[in-house]
């Protein structure tokens, strides 16, 4: 399957879609694409995310990596977040000598949810491609792709979500802070320092059997932070009108509103949110340009705890070239200061976990298509330099877990939303499963 | 378990959510009207309606931000579309279809299908118009009625709703317009007799129908954003609420019910959690066909031999059939064909 | 590799689905709209009970399939009663309520679904892979092909057939339309349960999105562009289904993201423009190997199609024909003496419109008996409820002396009253023989356990069959006509046709609706020759007719009727010379 080359167009094409480059298949990477990077920027992002023996570098390889995403259905333009991001890094790694990357990357669709045939063929198609590895959204494609990661020992790498209901599942790993308790806790911790009175608590979240465990782990770790939980308000995923949502909380009358619905369904509720006569201060986990877009005003004096990381004021030169060559190529995206968005940074810094873990097999000895020897490369020592918060040239760290697969230390920040641009109010790691380090008011 | 919490029943709360309720069981009305006339008065299952209603949505939003319209005349020209595109499908699918298979009923199957096809298709090319989400301005402002909160836009909308809904029920009731649309619900081909072409009808109808979904969609879109399946489940809602009204009852009563669809799930939140919200009606439309199936049932009949009066296996017409009717087996054969209404 | 296997093992996995969807949809004509609903009961136990409980894989599977099979016995037991409309939307409303209960239950893992978790084996056969999967998948459909293949092909496929085109003349001719409908709503739930059962366990997951309305409405797809009705192009429908992802994917390399998008948008149209110009599908029903084996040797070997000779040349000979095959017909009972059917006092109202008011009659054994009276005055309905099409709201009737007032009308039938239409209402799409071996009774072949089971006898009883037909339609001069599809036919053929279908059932009392009308006048004389000759034969026939000419010169006895009333009676000179009488005929007409 698969087979024929296309090559991605670095002239950023309007055909109305969000990416520049890649329909589903492999996608071989075209060194032009992405921009040049400068010599100065290569050296740059050599030292801060190139792999730690430079001695194995993969320079001349040519690397197939699968990715499964959302290319149709209501949520396609996930894909173009995350894709975009995973592309760029493509893209630039060639250019820093490593080796040449060849995306595979396959739809899960995203109607009703995620289109479980779909997700199944893709992880038949990494594996037929040879695919050692796949970089996948929406939570392993709501479980779908993982028993073919198992079954065929590819390492799947989430980088939008923590691995949910799925930790502990061999060969799936999620490269995010484990979302959302983790930055509830953050969250909590702030609200501490900043609202001494605010004791009460509400949380929003999806209802549903699949979303039941992480908003028990939300109600635990707001209890865990000496909040009195008032309850909790659900609303089914993909909600559009979240007035009865506003009742329930009305009725619960909290202090603050922890609100972990994530993408559309947070803007919808902001959007909404102002004219709701709800007054407490909310915090949110989940904020991107097109949320911007859609809330608009909405989102004013909003607090946004997620991975510590402002394009508009990035910390750190990695930051800063990321951010100059993701605006570079995918114009037609939602712009703004909050573009690109904290997730497509990820995946972007997925790209240099994978070099470092080629190389780690590479150092081994061993192939790049296998999954077991790049799971084991991740295990020996699952630090990796992270693209959020560190600065100048020195990158802060993020950590797996070993046992549950997610990251056990990874840095967030806590913003408030000010004229439509986050502001830094204070930053903060998270650790374990929904613990966090020091707060650090900005 | 799942910590869900419900919102307690106290009368704060029930004054809330049966705002709520109205606010969205108004959207509901609006799409069960519009789709109610299409399959109860041109016997066309024309689920493509969800499509179309979201398209509407989209192209709104998108005159609102690309030549920053204001809000009314983007909606008139994205519903103009939207009824382009839906008597279109009429003209070019649908009646086509109907004309070869010889019997809006026989023809309903294969009509469904059609639409279904024209839905996804619809459906896709929205996402690829489209593939990141479009905002629309709405200056909202809250408003409060005692102890509910509202907003300008809620209370615009559920006005504009039932204003429209009246409107469409006072032409089908009052005028010679909707006389000749009635003769047409009842019986196409003897209407033909008193000068009233069908085809006609069957567009006006698709016509209003899609204005109504089309003022439906803009306004729920500008609460939220237009989305390509935002359509599905009212489509689904309505199919209930048109069917438990019944293919003779007047637009509002239709309204009406898909109006208490809204409050039953709202409040249902009080007792479940909010994931059985579109189970709730799903569920309502199942106990609603089981019951009028499990009437049906000749159960002395089923054990064989037994005699028993009863419904018999051809049912008798509405009265509106039965009316001077000179040809003893057209009058049978309408009522084995139409089963609608009963 | 694996990809390409998983495609080939989903082709033949939706076969199972498309089969099955095709027996209720194509054969039936029942319009099941969730087919893929009942997918969800073999494909949640499978993942569930092999994983959570460690079941065998053979054991998950039989418990989803009973499950599949209960859920369609108790669901089809009332729907079926409905109109098709009703029965579109009830399966609709299970769909969706079976959808909701997956992604709400927490047991099935909500919208996550349930991963599989253990390894599955059939009899140490491992069915872990796309491979180890296929050879399963491929014999279970070849099995299923091969079944809905033997069915639709047999009498009982005649049958269902029948009932797509016209479920009330089914029912009159003697058979328990419910039934066959109620068998094959099953048959379809428990196939679709093997089928979500072989699914779960090729993609290692039960989710909603495999069951749910938009995997019913790739189901429908799959039929409908195959061809209703036609097995073998269900192979097709769904192969092109499957495969539209991967050609759009891999063959044409559309531009970036639209790939997916665009599949949708051709899988949408190709769907509308089947439904519009080619509704019978890719293959047509009855467009199978053998059939185009046998038109291609009838080609090779005449030249050119037998030309069929236009009905009305040789009439003299068809008598003499008719003649010879009456004597070759079984000797009936002797015409039985005195009342043969008596109607007491029968009455039906519809809305509050009395059709039938406390109306009785009675048919002498062996007399041709007329019903008539002026348009609207209820002689159909009367003919509605003595066969049981319609229930009776008063009276009784009792048929050789047996009270058989709500009875259905094809045990009616069976009892040996059967009755024709006066709009005719032969099945459509389906050829005059078929139609006349509609109404030959005790087939084997018209059971589903036979069938199967007594394959020689159902071939027997088959032949058997076709010889009384082909007599039948000698009877009528129509056996030249017989591998003719019946649309093909003018008005009087096709009444001629009708005729011959009730004959075919052997009943002793015909009840027969207009059959003068409508006729040209050549085959007039035809028609009357043929009931003249039925009644010399001992049966029993009522007509209702308003042609006076034609009474006059067949009924020996003839009831007026009036606003749902016998208001006279006697032999049709005394009528016709009654001037009340023949205001109310010729007056009220017009």
């Amino acid at each position: 399957m698969g087979g024929v080359v296309l090559s991605a167009c670095s002239s950023g094409s309007k055909s109305g879609s969000g990416g520049s480059g890649g329909s589903t298949g492999t996608t071989k990477t075209d060194t032009k694409a992405g921009g040049t990077l400068t010599a100065a920027e290569k050296q740059t992002l050599l030292e801060m995310a190139g792999p730690s023996n430079k001695s194995f570098t993969g320079k001349g390889l040519t690397w197939k990596i699968g990715g499964a995403f959302p290319f149709s259905g209501p949520y396609q333009y996930y894909e173009t977040i995350e894709a975009d991001g995973l592309r760029l890094a493509a893209q630039h790694i060639p250019q820093l000598g490593g080796p040449t990357i060849d995306l595979n990357l396959q739809d899960f669709g995203s109607n009703s949810g995620v289109d479980t045939q779909k997700a199944v063929d893709a992880s038949l198609n990494f594996h037929d491609a040879g695919n050692g590895i796949s970089i996948s959204g929406i939570q392993g494609a709501l479980g779908a792709l993982i028993p073919g990661a198992e079954k065929y020992k590819i390492l799947n790498l989430d980088a939008g979500a923590g691995v949910g209901t799925f930790a502990g599942k061999d060969y799936y790993w999620a490269m995010r802070a484990n979302y959302p308790m983790n930055n509830v806790t953050v969250a909590l911790d702030y609200i501490k320092k900043t609202q001494p009175s605010a004791r009460k608590a509400v949380v929003v979240y999806n209802s549903g059997a699949a979303y039941a465990p992480v908003l028990n782990a939300c109600v635990a770790a707001t209890k865990a932070a000496g909040f009195t939980v008032t309850g909790t308000t659900t609303q089914p995923i993909g909600t559009t009108d979240w007035s009865d949502a506003y009742t329930s909380i009305q009725s619960q009358n909290p202090d603050v509103i922890l609100l972990v619905i994530n993408g559309n369904d947070c803007a919808y509720f902001l959007k909404q949110f102002a004219t709701s006569g709800l007054k407490q201060p909310v915090f949110t986990f989940s904020y991107s340009a097109p949320q911007q877009k859609l809330a608009g005003a909405g989102f004013e004096d909003i607090y946004v705890v997620q991975e510590d990381f402002l394009p508009a004021t990035p910390t750190n030169e990695w930051q800063k070239i990321f951010t100059k060559y993701y605006r570079q190529e995918y114009k037609d995206q939602p712009a703004g200061p909050s573009s690109p968005f904290n997730i497509s940074a990820n995946y972007y810094n997925v790209g240099f976990v994978l070099w470092e873990l080629a190389s780690r097999v590479l150092a081994n000895k061993g192939k790049l298509t296998d999954g077991t020897a790049l799971q084991s490369a991740l295990e020996d020592n699952p630090t990796f330099p992270s693209i959020f918060a560190g600065s100048g040239t020195t990158p802060a760290k993020i950590t797996f877990d070993k046992t549950s697969h997610g990251l056990a230390s990874c840095p967030l920040a806590v913003m408030q939303i000010k004229s439509e641009k986050p502001k830094l109010m204070a930053v903060a790691n998270a650790q374990g499963s929904s613990g966090a380090g020091p707060l650090k008011m900005m | 378990m799942a910590a869900e919490v419900l919102t307690p029943l106290t009368t704060t709360n029930f004054a809330q959510l049966t705002a709520n309720g109205v606010v969205t069981g108004s959207s509901y009305a609006l799409v069960a009207v519009g789709f109610g006339m299409i399959i109860h008065i041109a016997h066309r299952f024309h689920i493509a309606y969800a499509a179309i209603y979201a398209l509407m949505a989209f192209l709104a939003a998108q005159i609102q931000t690309t030549y920053g319209w204001p809000f009314v005349p983007a909606l008139i020209v994205a519903t103009v579309i939207g009824v382009i595109i839906a008597v279109g499908s009429e003209r070019l699918v649908y009646s086509p279809l109907v004309r070869r298979v010889g019997d809006r009923d026989r023809a309903l199957f294969p009509v469904f299908v059609a639409s279904l096809g024209l839905s996804t298709a619809i459906e896709a090319l929205i996402n690829i118009i489209w593939p990141n989400p479009v905002t629309t301005t709405f200056g909202v402002s809250a408003i409060k009625l005692g102890p509910v909160h509202m907003t300008s836009l809620t209370v615009t909308s559920v006005i504009t709703t039932w204003v429209a809904i009246l409107l469409v029920a006072a032409v089908i009731r009052w005028t010679k317009l909707g006389r000749m649309i009635r003769a047409v619900r009842v019986n196409p081909s003897l209407s033909v007799d008193f000068g009233i072409k069908p085809s006609s009808m069957y567009m006006i109808v698709f016509a209003i129908g899609t204005s109504l979904g089309g003022i439906g969609a803009v306004f729920l879109a500008a609460q939220s954003a237009p989305e390509s399946d935002m359509g599905e489940n009212l489509v689904l809602y309505a199919i209930t609420a048109a069917f438990i009204a019944g293919a003779a009852s007047s637009p509002w009563v239709i309204g009406v019910l898909a109006l208490a669809m809204g409050l039953i799930q709202s409040w249902s939140t009080f007792f479940i959690s909010s994931t059985w919200s579109s189970f709730v009606i799903f569920a309502i439309l199942l106990i609603f066909v089981m019951t009028k199936a499990i009437r049906a049932v000749n159960w002395g009949r089923l054990a064989r031999g037994r005699p028993k009066y009863g419904s018999g296996l051809v049912k008798p017409a509405e009265p509106a059939l039965a009316q001077p009717s000179p040809e003893p087996s057209a009058q049978e054969s309408q009522q084995r064909e139409s089963g609608v209404g009963q | 590799m694996l990809e390409t296997v998983s495609y080939i093992d989903q082709i033949l996995i939706y076969l199972v689905f498309g089969l099955a969807a095709n027996l209720i949809l194509g054969y039936t004509g029942v319009l099941q709209a969730a087919p893929a609903a009942f997918g969800a009961f073999g494909g949640y136990a499978v993942v569930y009970l092999t994983s959570t409980h460690h079941w065998p894989w053979i054991l998950a599977v039989i418990v989803g399939v009973a499950m599949a099979l209960v859920a369609g016995f108790l669901i089809g037991l009332p729907a079926l009663y409905l109109s098709s409309l009703w029965v579109l939307l009830l399966t609709l409303a299970v769909g969706l309520v079976i959808d909701s209960i997956l992604s709400g239950v927490q047991t099935f893992g909500g919208d996550n679904g349930l991963q599989q978790s253990s390894s599955l084996d059939l009899f140490g056969f491992q069915l872990n892979e796309p491979t180890q999967v296929l050879p399963l998948a491929a014999v279970v459909a070849v099995i299923v092909l091969a079944v809905c293949w033997r069915i639709g092909e047999s009498p009982y496929g005649r049958v269902l057939r029948g009932i797509r085109a016209d479920d009330s003349a089914v029912y009159a001719l003697g058979k328990n339309v419910y039934t066959y409908k109620l068998s094959m709503f099953v048959v379809t739930a428990g196939l679709s349960g093997l089928g979500g059962a072989l699914l779960a366990t090729l993609t290692n997951v039960a989710s909603p999105t495999e069951f749910n309305y938009t995997a019913s409405v790739e189901i429908i797809a799959i039929v409908i562009i195959g061809g209703v009705g036609n097995p073998f192009g269900t192979v097709i429908g769904s192969a092109i289904v499957v495969l539209l992802v991967p050609f759009f994917q891999d063959v044409i390399q559309v531009t970036p993201q639209t790939a997916a998008n665009i599949q949708l948008i051709g899988y949408g149209l190709v769907l509308a423009l089947v439904v519009l110009f080619r509704p019978s599908g890719a293959l047509p029903e009855g467009f199978t190997i053998s059939s185009v084996r046998s038109a291609l040797s009838r080609r090779l070997s005449s030249g050119k199609q037998a030309k069929t000779p236009p009905i009305s040349e040789g009439a003299a000979e068809r008598r003499r024909a008719r003649q010879a095959a009456r004597n070759l017909e079984r000797v009936g009972d002797p015409a039985p003496q005195g009342v043969v059917l008596d109607v007491r006092d029968v009455s039906k109202a519809f809305g509050g419109i009395k059709a039938v008011n406390e109306l009785s009659m009675q048919l002498q054994g062996g007399k041709i008996t007329a019903l008539i009276g002026a348009n609207g005055a209820g002689k159909t309905t009367v003919f509605n409820l003595l066969t049981g099409a319609l229930s009776l709201d008063g009276g009784e009737v009792y048929l050789n002396g047996q009270n058989i007032s709500g009875l259905r009308p094809d045990q009616i039938a069976n009892l040996g009253m059967v009755r024709t239409f006066q709009d005719v209402r032969l099945f459509h799409g389906m050829t005059v023989l078929d139609n006349v071996l509609m109404g030959v009774p005790d087939q084997a072949g018209e059971h589903l356990v036979p069938l199967f089971v007594r394959i020689g006898k159902t071939r027997a009883r088959e032949r058997e069959a076709q010889a009384i037909a082909r007599r039948w339609l000698e009877f009528v001069g129509l056996e030249d006509f017989a591998d003719v599809r019946v649309e093909a036919l003018g008005y009087g053929q096709q009444k001629l046709v009708s005729l011959a279908r009730i004959l075919a059932t052997d009943a002793r009392v015909l009840l027969l609706d207009e059959p003068a009308s409508g006729i040209d006048y050549q085959f007039l004389d035809e028609m009357l020759d043929v009931i003249s000759q039925l009644r010399d034969e001992g049966r029993t026939v009522c007509i209702v007719e308003h042609n006076l000419d034609v009474v006059g010169r067949l009924a020996d006895h003839v009831y007026f009727m009036e606003v749902g009333k016998v208001t006279a009676e006697g032999n049709i000179t005394d009528l016709t010379s009654d001037e009340r009488l023949a205001e109310v005929y010729f007056g009220g007409g017009s």
